[in-house]
């Protein structure tokens, strides 16, 4: 019998379009930014995640030339001179638990020519080991490798977007550019990338060997930043110790001196990230929540006025013969079958849009399956309570007064 | 089968007068009778109609329906046994709207185990002659037509008795005339039809008159040529006074 009057349910809602589709509507949208919030929200995430992944492979240890915490601001508290080459080195051969490394030395901006074509462009000098530990290749050419590295050769491995400036179709490898006045030979395409955690576009930058850098472009002789890759990830924080007080040692400071270096390990990374996904994780389906609401509002108010216009057809069926559980179960599964319903198709267009808006963003595209399914028992449980008003007032019909 | 003793109903509304709508009524109407209880406005003879319908409550005296008392009836066993046992056609069809012929005759089957929903609304519109009108919504039909399918579903679960309030209220002569013949037909059948109706000139289709007036019952029996009448189907339709 239920069967019957949830079939009827089905046949009711599919007559009355207009309020079915507003009913629908309503919960459509609250569905539709819960998910695109969560979704939007996991490629967020990913992204952090991945660049965190990215930067240290899981198991590397940043060394920033310059003392203070991460927090405090950039290469604030001491000098920003005093890390070499060499103390990573040092420290690489010294440290059992460390196997390879690489550093970091930049320049903001510089003019790069190309057969009379000009552009301006940050150039990053990295050593060989940047590949692994970088998690970035080239897609056409070839990496620099330890020669280049030791003659300090003028080569470069030039980004996407800079090689469309200069070139434009044409194939750079081998090609003769200059960086500030200075010969490279174009060794490599570097593999796209896009955008990063700090919003540069990675795709317009050039690489060269670090030695190249330091030697022919800038003439110093420290780096900005070390990475130090530990083999053994269980021994993450004693290597960290080690590496502190080796630095403290090769630096000459005394015990009253402050750090002039800051380390950064992957465990204070991963607190961080998670500080910050609180706010996502919390304030954003918040946000969505209240979106969801409003919808349950909507919903309940066009079934109450549905109830009210459908008092004689409610006094007939409690005539023909329909007990008041009858009623109110064909209330509840008409107002719960259009809530899931708009529903489906909210999470369906909740993770179109996050789709789109992550392609925008250039986000990795995420299918955040417990968003959807988050998004589709929400509206079912809006159904269930937007019915609850409506079928109270439904099962109170007096079939007497409702069929005069 | 109907039987009410000693049965009043009063309705009060705050401030106002109470209103005797039954007075201590008693009645008693055997299987396969055709009862016309004919009274004017105002009567109580709708809310004798509801009280015997199920739809409403008595608040003094006894009414037992196919042999057992209703009175302790609890609301579902009410449903129930409304759904089962009595077939309504009320006065302004009470049709839905948006739903098909076929699906307005299904209606009390909806809330019946009975198998074959669709074989048996499809048979009941057969009998009412609208079988080639299942897939008709109501506003493409015409009143007698309509009242037709609400007859129909009044049927469809094959109850014990019909009430008709003012059956042919809100039709021509010529539809009234069509449905007057169609509930005499059904009666012929060996259905039991109460007809409640303020008109004598649909009350004469009924052998068995009743009289309300302030709700009690001034009159009870043979209609006045109502027996001795020619066969319905003949009998044009004759409205009231």
């Amino acid at each position: 019998m239920r069967r019957r009057i949830y079939a009827d349910g089905l046949r009711t809602v599919t007559r009355y379009r207009l309020r079915t589709f507003l009913m629908m509507l309503g919960v459509a949208i609250g569905v539709t930014a819960l998910t695109l919030v969560l979704t939007i929200a996991r490629a967020t995430e990913k992204k952090v995640l991945d660049g965190i992944e990215r930067m240290f492979t899981a198991n590397n240890i940043l060394v920033r030339a310059g003392g203070g915490s991460m927090r405090s601001g950039p290469l604030s508290g001491g000098p920003t001179t005093t890390l070499t080459p060499a103390d990573l080195e040092t420290i690489a051969q010294e440290v059992q638990t460390i196997d390879r490394w690489d550093a970091l030395q930049m320049i903001g901006a510089r003019d790069v020519t190309y057969r009379g074509a000009v552009t301006r462009t940050r150039i990053f000098g990295h050593t060989p080991q940047s590949e692994t530990l970088g998690g970035r290749t080239v897609t056409d050419g070839e990496y620099f490798d330890d020669g280049h590295m030791e003659r300090a050769t003028r080569v470069a491995l030039v980004g996407t977007d800079v090689v469309t400036e200069l070139f434009g179709d044409a194939d750079p490898i081998g090609e003769q550019i200059e960086i500030g006045g200075v010969p490279f030979r174009v060794l490599g395409v570097l593999e796209p990338m896009g955008t990063d955690l700090h919003g540069m576009n990675r795709d317009d930058e050039i690489l060269v060997p670090l030695s190249t850098m330091m030697r022919r472009l800038m003439n110093v002789d420290h780096v900005l930043f070390g990475k130090l890759h530990v083999a053994d990830p269980d021994r993450m924080e004693e290597t960290a110790d080690r590496i502190a007080a080796m630095l403290r040692e090769r630096h000459s400071l005394g015990p009253n001196d402050p750090d002039d270096f800051s380390l950064i390990t992957p465990i204070e990374v991963r607190k961080m990230v998670a500080r910050s996904n609180r706010v996502f994780n919390l304030v954003l389906p918040l946000v969505a929540g209240v979106a969801l609401l409003v919808g349950a509002v909507v919903v309940a108010n066009l079934m109450l006025v549905s109830v009210n216009q459908r008092t004689r057809e409610i006094g007939l069926r409690r005539a023909v013969g329909a007990r008041p559980g009858d009623i109110a179960a064909q209330l509840v599964a008409e107002t719960v079958l259009v809530t899931f319903a708009g529903g489906l198709a909210g999470a369906g267009l909740g993770l179109w849009a996050a789709r789109v808006i992550a392609g925008l963003l250039e986000l990795p595209p995420v299918v955040s399956w417990p968003a959807l399914a988050l998004g589709v028992a929400a509206a079912v449980v809006v159904g269930v309570l937007a019915a609850v008003a409506p079928a109270r007032r439904a099962v109170a019909v007096d079939p007497v007064v409702a069929l005069r | 089968m109907i039987r009410l003793s000693g049965v009043s109903k009063t309705y009060q509304k705050e401030r106002d007068a109470p209103v005797h709508a039954l007075r201590d009524i008693s009645l008693e109407i055997d299987s396969g009778e055709l009862v016309a209880i004919l009274g004017p406005s105002g009567s109580g003879k709708s809310t004798l109609m509801n009280v015997i319908g199920l739809l409403d409550r008595p608040d003094a005296g006894c009414y037992e329906l196919g042999g057992c008392d209703v009175a302790r009836r609890s609301p579902d066993e009410l449903a129930t046994l409304r759904n089962r046992a009595i077939g309504f056609v009320f006065q302004s069809f009470h049709l839905l709207p948006r739903a098909t012929a076929l699906e307005n005759v299904e209606l009390p089957l909806i809330y019946s185990n009975r198998p074959h929903m669709r074989k048996r609304a499809l048979a009941a519109l057969d009998e009412v002659g609208l079988a080639d009108r299942a897939t008709h919504l109501p506003g493409e039909l015409s009143g007698g037509q309509q009242q037709r399918v609400a007859i129909a579903r009044a049927l469809v679960n094959e109850p014990a008795l019909i009430l008709a309030d003012e059956p042919t209220g809100n039709l021509d002569s010529e539809s009234g005339g069509g449905v007057m013949a169609l509930l005499r037909r059904l009666h012929e059948t060996g259905r039991t039809i109460v007809l409640i109706t303020h008109d004598a000139g649909v009350a004469r289709h009924a052998r068995r008159q009743v009289r309300i007036v302030d709700g009690a019952i001034t009159a009870d029996g043979p209609a006045p040529g109502g027996l001795s009448g020619p066969e319905p189907a003949t009998v044009p339709f004759v409205e009231g006074p």
